[in-house]
């Protein structure tokens, strides 16, 4: 089983020495996965269900980030879970384009914002790992 | 030539451009998602009146916000074409720029650009901030300003919100 970690490597390692924009492309979308994953091992370790009703119309991706923004069932790491969706939402912005949008240039710099939107969502992960485990000891 | 990575900001203020259908009720909840003094003030009593509020012409709004006198014309002109008084406008914009960590970052110009009415009978104001950083810096800013706007007990995902765009200004 690989871990979202594997995702984050892979983004990183990407480009190399020659960069194309091919290769920011991928990692761009490497990028967005491993910050989903990250998203994911929050939401299934704080988060509660959403209703039935918020479900509803919406994707996997948006359920998921639906449900970091509301109160988790550890108030103290909210904050974190909050901040790990709204980074991760305006990363799949960049993913977009990345995968979709072929007319669209894509650079360094849009490849360095991912990986820096990436590395932040998991920067909130461990500060909510952290807080957790100070709140139980 | 220095190139120059600007951002825009659009966040959206509440404002007080209708006093009469903006109560209370509905004005300090908004106000409150600013964790300063002088949100706290406001929402205590509306006529407690920062300094900044005391700003009347575009030569001290440049002064105080460190920006050209150019620049102070354009925010009031701006303010005042969309019907928002300009003392109400600077003081709310000041409040956001409190909110989101802006304030050690100088704005280099300020662009008001509509107003919203939202059902809820509060008035938004979208804005657009353009402030001089390098790339590195506004990476961090958009983070640092992520972490600021969640912290809010009030936080409303769809109606508080924020863009960073990375512009090159030559």
């Amino acid at each position: 089983m690989i871990e979202p970690r594997d995702f984050e490597d892979q983004a990183r390692g990407i480009v190399g020495t020659l960069p194309t924009e091919v290769k920011f492309r991928t990692g761009i979308s490497r990028a967005y996965y491993a910050a989903f994953h990250y998203c994911n091992v929050a939401a299934k370790t704080w988060c509660n269900q959403l209703p039935n009703t918020e479900k509803k119309d919406k994707g996997i991706h948006e359920q998921l980030y639906c449900q970091l923004q509301k109160p988790s069932n550890l108030a103290v790491v909210d904050s974190s879970l909050r901040s790990m969706a709204e980074l991760a939402k305006k990363l799949k912005f960049l993913r977009v384009d990345a995968d979709y949008h072929l007319d669209k240039t894509i650079s360094n710099k849009e490849y360095t914002s991912a990986l820096s939107y990436m590395s932040n969502v998991k920067k909130e992960l461990e500060e909510a790992q952290r807080l957790s485990t100070s709140t139980q000891s | 030539m220095l190139a120059i990575a600007s951002l825009a900001v659009i966040g959206y203020l509440a404002t007080g451009a209708d006093t009469k259908r903006v109560s209370g009720d509905v004005y300090a909840p908004k106000i409150s998602l600013v964790e300063n003094n002088i949100a706290k003030d406001y929402s205590q009593t509306k006529t407690h009146i920062p300094s900044l509020v005391a700003l009347t012409n575009s030569t001290t709004i440049s002064k105080a916000r460190g920006l050209d006198n150019k620049a102070g014309d354009e925010i009031l002109k701006a303010f005042n074409e969309i019907g928002l008084p300009p003392k109400e406008g600077i003081r709310l914009l000041e409040i956001n720029k409190d909110f989101l960590g802006l304030n050690s970052y100088p704005v280099k110009k300020i662009e008001p650009i509509t107003s919203i009415d939202l059902e809820e009978g509060a008035t938004y104001l979208n804005v657009r901030l353009y402030i001089e950083a390098d790339f590195e810096k506004v990476l961090e800013l958009d983070y640092l300003m992520t972490k600021n706007l969640v912290k809010s007990t009030e936080y409303i995902p769809e109606k508080i919100s924020f863009t960073v765009y990375n512009e090159e200004i030559v």
